[in-house]
């Protein structure tokens, strides 16, 4: 008798400790992003395993509490606003720009050459229509924070 | 300007308006979605006319692009839209319009039908932000019909009220129709002045409804429960003949709608018009 009361608690052990991993706040197994740089000048980030329900904005609140970057900002109607990324704020001659190489999906226009390039390692990623609330982790999408200057 | 009533405290006014102006627009750049650079400007037009409207609208153009920065785009913009905003809301002041009384409600539905169509038909965007633009066509699709059912109602009633209620309906339909051009305007310059693809250009139009929507729906609003306290601001400080002349237009107005049993008959509105001049 005694050993099913401690079956019993083992698997209710187990049962509570699967569910409380199922609800921990803000980790969602089915995205995967890989930093591939992060210093003053640029953060770039690339989707391993992406799920289009979730926006950039998500990926790097993942990383920052990772300790992998810091980022701060404000909210505007086009969503998440980037005002300083690693300690670098934006100021009234330079700004955090996004890119990505989302172009279009689903008749939906995520960036443009004609709007600004980037370079990164070969791959070329566009200025984004989008803040980084508007963009979807897409698999094997490219996005880049680059402190640009407005010369 | 002097036909405008005495030339120094014109220019005065016009002087402090546009620092009025500067002030609210920078006040509330921190505030997403909301201005009320248009109610402030409306007003002032509306009461001071044409001429004056259009000078605050240039040197506000002008003179915000210290504070924001200098982009030809953004300034070719602002020139176009506000100039265009002065003379129609000038010309409307200073004629009456009440043509436009009975236009507003029009006005005022068809956008409402555009809020609308949008909602349900919905528009190629992110779709991790279609939510945020739903609720707030939605919000702007009940404030447009709220206006336009008020002003239809208000074109049967007479009295100083109504007409008050009549031309602030009147403005806030068209100052939302206005800041739809605003941003339709902008979709044109701002791909033109950077020499954007067609498809840059479609997605810029497309991302424009985010800052559109609720624009509009501030510019509905702020006109409807502002413009009668700032018309009326804007009107002390007019000089002693114009602020006369106002009076009897607006008096010959309510006593035209009540059946001629006011003071001044529709046939002096002219004559005292050009005895003030």
């Amino acid at each position: 008798m005694r050993k099913l009361y401690v079956v019993t608690a083992a698997c209710a052990a187990v049962c509570a400790a699967l569910f409380a991993a199922g609800c921990a706040p803000g980790r969602e197994p089915s995205v995967s992003v890989r930093l591939l740089r992060s210093d003053r000048e640029a953060v770039v980030v690339e989707v391993a395993e992406g799920d289009e329900g979730k926006s950039l904005y998500d990926a790097l609140v993942l990383l920052r509490e990772d300790g992998a970057l810091t980022f701060g900002g404000s909210e505007s109607e086009f969503g998440f606003y980037v005002t300083s990324v690693n300690g670098v704020e934006a100021s009234e001659s330079a700004y955090w720009a996004v890119y990505t190489s989302l172009g279009t999906l689903d008749g939906v226009v995520y960036s443009d050459p004609s709007y600004g390039t980037w370079a990164y390692e070969g791959r070329e990623l566009s200025s984004a229509s989008y803040g980084v609330s508007g963009l979807p982790l897409a698999d094997g999408a490219l996005f880049a924070l680059v402190y640009t200057s407005l010369e | 300007m002097n036909g405008e009533g005495g030339s120094a405290r014109t220019i005065a006014v016009c002087a402090v308006t546009t620092a009025l102006l500067l002030a609210v627009q920078a006040a509330l750049s921190m505030v997403s979605g909301v201005e009320l650079v248009t109610v402030f400007l409306l007003a002032f037009c509306y009461v001071y006319g044409v001429r004056c409207g259009c000078c605050v609208a240039t040197a506000f153009s002008l003179l915000r692009c210290f504070l924001f920065g200098f982009y030809p785009d953004v300034i070719l913009l602002y020139l176009i839209y506000y100039n265009a905003f002065a003379l129609l809301f000038g010309t409307t002041g200073r004629r009456g319009w009440r043509a436009a009384a009975y236009v507003s409600p029009a006005v005022l539905l068809l956008l409402a039908a555009g809020a609308l169509s949008l909602a349900l038909a919905g528009l190629p965007v992110s779709p991790l932000l279609w939510e945020r633009l739903l609720v707030a066509l939605w919000a702007l699709f009940a404030v447009l019909c709220f206006l336009a059912a008020l002003s239809v109602l208000l074109l049967f009633l007479s009295g100083r009220g109504a007409r008050i209620g009549r031309e602030a309906a009147m403005c806030a339909s068209l100052a939302a129709a206005m800041t739809v051009l605003f941003t339709l305007l902008s979709d044109v310059i701002t791909p033109l002045c950077y020499g954007w693809s067609a498809d840059a250009a479609l997605g810029f139009f497309y991302t424009g409804f985010f800052a559109m929507i609720p624009q509009t729906l501030c510019a509905a609003v702020s006109v409807s429960l502002l413009f009668y306290p700032l018309e009326h601001a804007f009107s002390c400080a007019l000089p002693a003949n114009r602020r006369k002349e106002r009076a009897h237009r607006i008096g010959a107005d309510v006593s035209r709608k009540m059946g001629r049993r006011g003071q001044n008959a529709p046939s002096n509105d002219g004559r005292t018009q050009k005895d003030m001049v």
